[in-house]
């Protein structure tokens, strides 16, 4: 790829995610934006640790994909949220999980840190991070509370 | 090289996402708006509330009462209806005990906009706080016309 291709392909990726970013924060979701971003990005890492081959932008790319692909539906499929949409790494459930930002910032470290240990060729507390990582969602997503079913669950009411 | 770009976009992607983060402390931001329910999307309601109903049978947006100008009566006389929402879907605006009624009280005591949606048989589908609901309505339709 010449240098030219190379520094397009780069400002092409960068508008979409500040696209990405101003989406979210045009529809007063700033809150998602972070949830999701960060979950995708930690566990596309994570995963690209547990496989240690292809360039992390792939995988980082990957993830925040696999993470956001609900919201993209509602947006050009109209196709509102629903429960079964957790295969997409737990998006409907985190919302509901204990301290969801913390959550999803211990998801992206430990998988950062998991590709970087793989990276330099330390591929056991690199998978161990990896599975923490994932881990840690997992065990998020089943803690976190049903969806309201009636107007009484909602907090506060 | 473009081993040490990888390295260095992981720890980009790091130190961004912490700045994102303290950032949006820092303006306020909560950790979990609304307990994580708020915009949230998904039609898991399914109930009747008495006194509620929809306007001329259609699938309705109940507007929350309240105090501040982006709620109720007053976001009416201010804004109309939400910006693209068609006719197609009623539009109300709820009393307080109606807005109680709906799971939306906070919005009688600070201002805290909210909206919910109601089926065309008059079951109350959804339900959110939403700041900015006035300027929603794309996500205001996809959600009606689910519920038709």
């Amino acid at each position: 790829m010449t240098s030219l291709a190379r520094v397009s392909a780069w400002l092409g990726l960068a508008a979409v995610e500040g696209l990405l970013a101003m989406g979210y924060a045009d529809r007063g979701t700033w809150w998602h934006y972070l949830l999701h971003q960060l979950i995708g990005w930690g566990v596309g890492l994570a995963v690209g640790a547990l496989v240690a081959r292809g360039p992390v932008v792939c995988w980082l790319v990957l993830g925040q994909l696999v993470s956001i692909m609900p919201d993209l539906l509602f947006r050009f499929a109209r196709l509102p949220h629903a429960a079964w949409m957790d295969i997409f790494i737990g998006h409907i459930s985190i919302h509901l999980a204990p301290v969801p930002l913390f959550v999803a910032f211990g998801v992206l470290l430990l998988g950062a840190e998991a590709w970087l240990f793989g990276h330099y060729g330390r591929g056991r507390p690199a998978r161990v991070l990896a599975l923490g990582a994932l881990v840690l969602l997992a065990v998020a997503c089943l803690l976190a509370r049903d969806l309201p079913a009636h107007l009484s669950d909602y907090p506060g009411v | 090289m473009s081993s040490r770009r990888d390295v260095l976009l992981v720890v980009g992607t790091q130190l961004a996402a912490a700045a994102l983060l303290l950032g949006w402390v820092a303006v306020g931001g909560s950790y979990a708006p609304d307990q994580g329910l708020q915009q949230v999307d998904v039609l898991s309601l399914h109930e009747k509330v008495p006194g509620i109903e929809p306007a001329d049978g259609k699938p309705t947006l109940l507007a929350s009462g309240g105090q501040c100008q982006q709620q109720g009566q007053m976001a009416h006389a201010r804004y109309g209806r939400p910006d693209g929402l068609p006719t197609t879907y009623g539009l109300t605006t709820l009393d307080a005990e109606q807005t109680r009624a709906v799971g939306l009280g906070r919005a009688l005591t600070s201002c805290a906009p909210g909206y919910a949606l109601i089926d065309a048989r008059g079951y109350v589908r959804y339900r959110t706080y939403d700041p900015g609901f006035g300027g929603h309505a794309d996500e205001q339709r996809v959600l009606l016309g689910a519920i038709r």
